[in-house]
């Protein structure tokens, strides 16, 4: 499969032996994964461990009066079961905001919601044992549309009411912006609700080690916020706790909100036993975190020569019941909302609304894919009503170093959005793209998109701690570097043991690493595309520490990595950097079945210096693969607050087929400014711009504009239709 | 009698070539089985209901799901995990390619796609891209993307000659020619009184009748083990495996008789049935992926009577019948009157469903125009939101004759469109009586109205299928509708 790497600008430093940065060293993972040796989350199996079994409520939105377990604890090989009045601590747990009940005492506000938890010898006793649980309560209004939620008289989610956060930013005037634009489009649409799918399900199992100290090791995004929330219900101390997040089956941000840690602490804490719990598809799927839906309005002018003059946005957010990550994910949308470009004037209105749908959170591009969808078309609108080529107009107005964003923030060294865009306008998918459609068969369309993206990489300014790592020389010669952030899949420990090989200069694999565990130093999480920038950094510059010591023998350095943020606009904005990209689609429609095929796509990337170009070109491929579909196939549907398709039979991600028969990352390194290796995030930047690329891509094809993501074969008949009428 | 209060019997199980006896239940998972009493955690649950792959064994060096496998109908075969692919050596280059392509990254889905792999290397079905992308239709990654799994196996398939052999490394081997199947080969009884294996029909029937109701007729099993199996329940799994005539493909004077636990595998490779019903074999390479393909038989399909059941429209445009076997004797039914509703059948109480019989006449025409179609959201592997259409015809000079069209997932029952072939048949094939055709075709469709796709998306969909696909194979041009 081709894949090009094109370096501009300086060429990383090091080179010599084979690990160096710069080189696609393999995976130090993948022998024992391929052998199937690595023993995941959902493998450990601890002796004599107990089974847990979470009982949901029966209701979606409830007053709970009383939760019965006398018949469930009277079932042969149940050890215990648990409910509210068993939590020692704080019944309440969040990343940000504790307001999600472990066990819920008052009141249900969506399907996962948890009542008991059932420890028992074997799983079918569990499992037989919570079925016997009853609860008694009176049901509540359900709320499942945000836009009635904000109504004055909807019924209350929270005491608080329903909104969960809202936002107002930009900067200058729009109705002047308006006043002076040429042309106006508007364009709204919805996305949809997507789940995560990754392959291993929440997972893990908790002990009491030998020291009798309350262990967990589950598959989570960042091993010190678990055992926050874990000590918090257990009124423990941090250090009667220790957390382990080895790597485990895919995360894409689903994971960094607690899934199973703290009722798998509650058991092993109250029962002094080992316990292990790992959810089925099922319920992984009706009870996990999702992506926000979002509905979007855009309106945005430009002058007949192609300046944005004005944009007008409005977001709303379906953030569920609690608030998990929502805030975060309305305010890293309304930063990004108006894409890499500068607008005379523009206005963004946010608002994260709580449903009894689920509950949504992170997960990969964190409410940038929902709003890059729209203005990215927008674009495209403008450039059909200008005249002007799609490329050119970005290129015109693609924000320079210090220029402001739609949102109102200086953008300190700018976007490096022109070198992607020359890579993708001199691409081969573009100089084709022609001939290429005019080559369809009788009854296939052929169309073109183009859209870009800007992703900011690490947390951003106000939140992004750095990193702190411990690099040593062990007795034997070789290195050890430790870092808590855990390899989700992603490949980021194998870029660390080569940026440690390059700074040491030593071989890759005379390079151990170790992460994903409390007893180590504090790197804060795996997510928002920041460990090889912010961990990467720690890692690189303790080595370089180690190689300064003079002693030759065993010596440990513990280091703090603190990048130099900008200051804050708003809490997490702006962030150090934004990695740029352009995506070229182009896809086929058979007019007779509404069947879309992707059949060519190039993804034109900067990732700054590039640790491991077989890694990033991964993480490009893997996101894109997502944001098909998340464009074509991929949405959870609700029905009074309870998932439709729970299954990956009725939940469809892309398989091997779905994949274009030609996918291209093209890479256009130029170092960042904003760190000292140089790098950007790449983890979350092909996810993106894809709908967008193949809206526009399906508009070139069949003249019509769709509205409403995933685009399913039924809205393109519905569209091929109204374009022939139309 | 509580089946759950019986104490598991001994079921012995050759795992990577060591016979391992273990205290399960038969009707439970393979895939707990080799998880949690053999400590073999190499193999994934994924999904449950064979869709990601991620369990994926090899039985007799044929990948399956361990998902949707009981226990008692592996009793007796060689099973191999990933554990059992070391130093094998196309195992070996297997997990090298796949380090060297970075096919790996969080690693889940990877042990269930060598094994994949190992079972269509060993066929020789990689020797292409394409062939590749084929054989690991029936495995999910949400991390890579699938580019250098295609790659690597790809890679492997060119330095691999086929094994020319079908069992795995270690184990029994059993030549490529032989009639290899989990059906018809015996297998040891494991004694337990809630997973019967009869040798003989009479056998099964007396089994049957005793069991007064509580029985359950397992033939490949991927229904029940999807939608969860009898480990909760009083039921006797009743396994067809034993029954050697259930799972051959005869062709007698006059019909093509196929046993009803003939599975999907079969029936997409045999050459009998590409030349008489070009249709299943289709419907048989679509039905999943190649694990699927392995475990599901025609027969399950038929009495699982779902409305979206690929083998019933194939049959359908050949008239096909089912015979249906009981103590008192056996009965046919043609198979568009078999499924009276969804998950309803015909079939009575004690009654077996043992063959499908498709007539076949003593010279069959050279130019039989035939298709299979299934539109869906997703290539390869739709499994719901899906539309088949069968249609087999014969062109004489300008005009068609013998036609018959069959609907799939587009009524409760198949859905025979006989006014969409009476038009096809009424005169010379030109683009407006395609056209008028389709649209009869699709009037006759009568699906619910789910949420999405709705049910008028799927008349334009069978409308749109047999314009596409007639009009390709007869050169007929069609107004594709108006140029952008």
């Amino acid at each position: 499969m081709p894949f090009d790497v094109a370096v501009r600008g300086s060429v990383p430093a090091g080179g010599l032996g084979s690990g160096w940065p710069g080189s696609s060293a393999p995976r130090i993972d993948a022998e024992a994964k391929a052998r199937g040796e690595h023993r995941f989350p959902s493998d450990y199996r601890p002796d004599g461990a107990l089974w847990v079994w979470p009982v949901r409520a029966p209701l979606v939105h409830a007053e709970i009066a009383g939760v019965e377990v006398a018949a469930a604890r009277a079932v042969p090989g149940v050890v215990g079961v648990f409910t509210a009045a068993h939590v020692p601590g704080l019944n309440r747990f969040g990343l940000v905001t504790a307001d999600q009940p472990v066990l819920c005492d008052r009141v249900v506000r969506c399907a996962g919601d948890m009542v008991a938890v059932v420890a028992a010898e074997s799983r079918r006793v569990a499992r037989r044992a919570s079925r016997l649980v009853t609860v008694s309560g009176r049901p509540l209004p359900l709320v499942t549309d945000p836009a009635m939620a904000l109504l004055p008289d909807a019924p209350k989610i929270h005491p608080s009411g329903n909104l969960c956060a809202e936002l107002l930013l930009g900067h200058g005037d729009v109705a002047a912006g308006f006043a002076e634009a040429d042309v106006v489009v508007e364009y709204a649409y919805r996305t949809g609700r997507q789940e995560h799918a990754f392959l291993e399900s929440e997972a893990g199992v908790s002990y009491l080690d030998d020291d009798g100290r309350l262990t967990v090791c589950a598959g989570g995004q960042n091993p010190f916020t678990d055992r926050r929330q874990i000590c918090a219900a257990l009124d423990l101390p941090e250090s009667a706790v220790r957390v382990l997040n080895p790597m485990m089956g895919g995360a894409f941000g689903g994971k960094e909100d607690i899934s199973v840690q703290i009722v798998l602490a509650l058991v092993t804490h109250l029962t002094g036993r080992p316990a292990r719990l790992t959810l089925d598809r099922a319920e992984s799927i009706a009870f996990g975190v999702k992506r926000h839906p979002f509905q979007v309005r855009y309106r945005v002018g430009a002058t007949g020569d192609g300046e944005f003059t004005a944009l007008d946005a409005e977001l709303i957010a379906d953030t569920g019941a609690y608030e998990a990550l929502g805030p975060g994910v309305l305010g890293l949308a309304a930063e990004h909302t108006g894409g890499p470009y500068a607008y005379r004037h523009a206005r963004i209105a946010g608002k994260a609304v709580h449903t009894n749908n689920g509950n949504s959170s992170a997960f990969r591009g964190f409410g940038n894919p929902q709003v890059t969808t729209g203005i990215e078309q927008v674009i495209d609108l403008l450039a059909d009503r200008l005249g002007i080529d799609p490329l050119k107009l970005r290129g015109r107005n693609a924000l320079r170093p210090g220029q402001r964003a739609a949102a109102g923030f200086a953008v300190g060294y700018g976007v490096e959005l022109p070198g992607v865009l020359d890579s993708a306008g001199a691409g081969q998918l573009l100089a084709e793209a022609e001939g290429w459609k005019a080559a369809a068969a009788p009854g296939k369309r052929r169309g073109v998109g183009v859209a870009c993206a800007w992703q900011g990489f690490g947390l951003g300014a106000g939140v992004e701690p750095g990193a702190q790592v411990w690099a040593e020389r062990t007795v034997d010669g070789g290195c050890r570097i430790t870092v808590s952030c855990p390899d989700l899949g992603e490949g980021n420990l194998t870029a660390f043991a080569q940026i440690a090989a390059g700074a040491l200069g030593c071989e890759v694999d005379q390079v151990q690493v170790c992460a994903g565990d409390t007893d180590g130093p504090d790197s804060d999480a795996s997510n928002a595309s920041r460990t090889v920038f912010a961990v990467g950094n720690a890692v690189a510059q303790a080595c370089a520490r180690l190689r300064e010591c003079a002693d030759r023998g065993p010596a440990k350095v513990v280091h703090r990595y603190r990048p130099e943020l900008p200051d804050a606009h708003r809490i997490g904005m702006p962030h150090i950097g934004y990695t740029p990209s352009a995506m070229v689609v182009g896809v086929e429609v058979d007019v007779l079945t509404g069947e879309v095929d992707v059949q060519r796509l190039e993804h034109h990337l900067d990732p700054g210096r590039v640790v491991n170009p077989a890694g990033v070109r991964a993480q490009s491929e893997g996101a894109i693969a997502q944001g098909l579909g998340f464009a074509l196939l991929e949405d959870v549907e609700m029905a009074d607050g309870r998932v439709r398709n729970d299954r990956f039979s009725n939940y469809l991600i892309p398989g091997v087929a779905d994949l274009p028969a030609e996918l291209r990352t093209i890479l256009v390194s130029t170092p960042d400014r904003s760190n000292p290796l140089g790098v950007r995030g790449v983890g979350e930047i092909g996810i993106t711009p894809v709908a967008a690329a193949v809206g526009n891509a399906l508009a070139d094809a069949i003249g019509y504009r769709f509205d409403r993501f995933p685009i399913t074969p039924d809205a393109v008949l519905a569209g091929l239709e109204a374009g022939a009428d139309g | 009698m509580d089946s759950r209060a019986i104490a598991p019997s001994r079921v012995v199980l050759r795992v990577n070539g060591v016979a391992r006896e273990l205290a399960v239940d038969p009707r439970g998972r393979l895939l707990d089985a080799l998880r949690e009493e053999c400590g073999l955690t190499g193999t994934k649950d994924g999904c449950g209901e064979g869709e990601c792959g991620a369990c994926t064994v090899l039985l007799d060096g044929r990948a399956r799901c361990a998902c949707l496998i009981p226990v008692g109908a592996a009793a007796g075969g060689e099973l191999t995990t990933i554990e059992g692919l070391r130093g094998d050596p196309v195992g070996e280059c297997l997990v090298q390619e796949f380090r060297r392509a970075g096919a790996v990254q969080c690693g889940f889905c990877t042990p269930g796609f060598l094994v994949a792999a190992w079972s269509a290397l060993a066929r020789g079905e990689c020797a292409d891209a394409a062939a590749v992308t084929g054989s690991l239709a029936g495995n999910l990654c949400r991390c890579t993307g699938y580019v250098p799994i295609v790659d690597a196996v790809t890679r492997v398939g060119r330095q691999v000659p086929p094994l020319g052999r079908h069992a795995p490394p270690r184990g029994r081997q059993v030549p490529a020619g032989a009639v290899a199947s989990a059906f018809g080969q015996a297998r040891p009884l494991s004694g337990d009184p809630r997973f019967l294996v009869p040798d003989t029909l009479e056998n099964a029937h007396t089994a049957v009748a005793r069991l007064a109701g509580r029985a359950v007729l397992i033939a490949g099993g991927t229904h029940l083990m999807a939608a969860g199996g009898l480990e909760e329940s009083d039921a006797v799994a009743v396994w067809l495996g034993g029954l050697a005539e259930l799972g051959r493909i005869e062709l007698t004077p006059g019909w093509l008789r196929i046993g009803a636990a003939v599975s999907w595998a079969r029936l997409r490779r045999d050459t009998e049935i590409a030349r008489l019903v070009p249709a299943l074999a289709r419907a048989a390479a679509g039905v999943g992926g190649p694990q699927i393909q392995e475990a599901g038989t025609l027969g399950g399909n038929l009495v699982n009577a779902a409305p979206g059941a690929d083998g019933v429209p194939p049959l359908a445009i050949h008239r096909a019948e089912v015979e249906l076997s009981s103590a008192a004797g056996t009965r046919r039914v043609p198979v568009t009157e078999f499924a009276v509703a969804p998950g309803r059948t015909l079939l009575a109480a004690g009654e077996i469903l043992t063959a499908v019989l498709i007539p076949v006449p003593a010279d069959p025409p050279t130019d039989r125009l035939e298709f299979f179609t299934k539109v869906g959201p997703r290539r390869g592997r739709a499994m719901i939101d899906k539309v088949t259409v069968a249609t087999t015809a014969v062109l004489i000079g300008d005009r068609l004759t013998d036609v018959r069209i069959a609907l799939g997932a587009a009524g409760p029952t198949v859905g025979l469109a006989t006014e969409a072939a009476r038009l096809l048949m009424a005169g010379p094939v030109d683009a407006a009586r395609l056209a008028a055709a389709a649209k009869a075709a699709a009037a006759i469709a009568d699906p619910i109205d789910d949420i999405r796709p709705t049910a008028d998306h799927r008349r334009r969909v069978v409308a749109g299928i047999l314009v596409r696909e007639l009009s390709a194979r007869l050169g007929v041009p069609f107004d594709g509708g108006r140029t952008r």
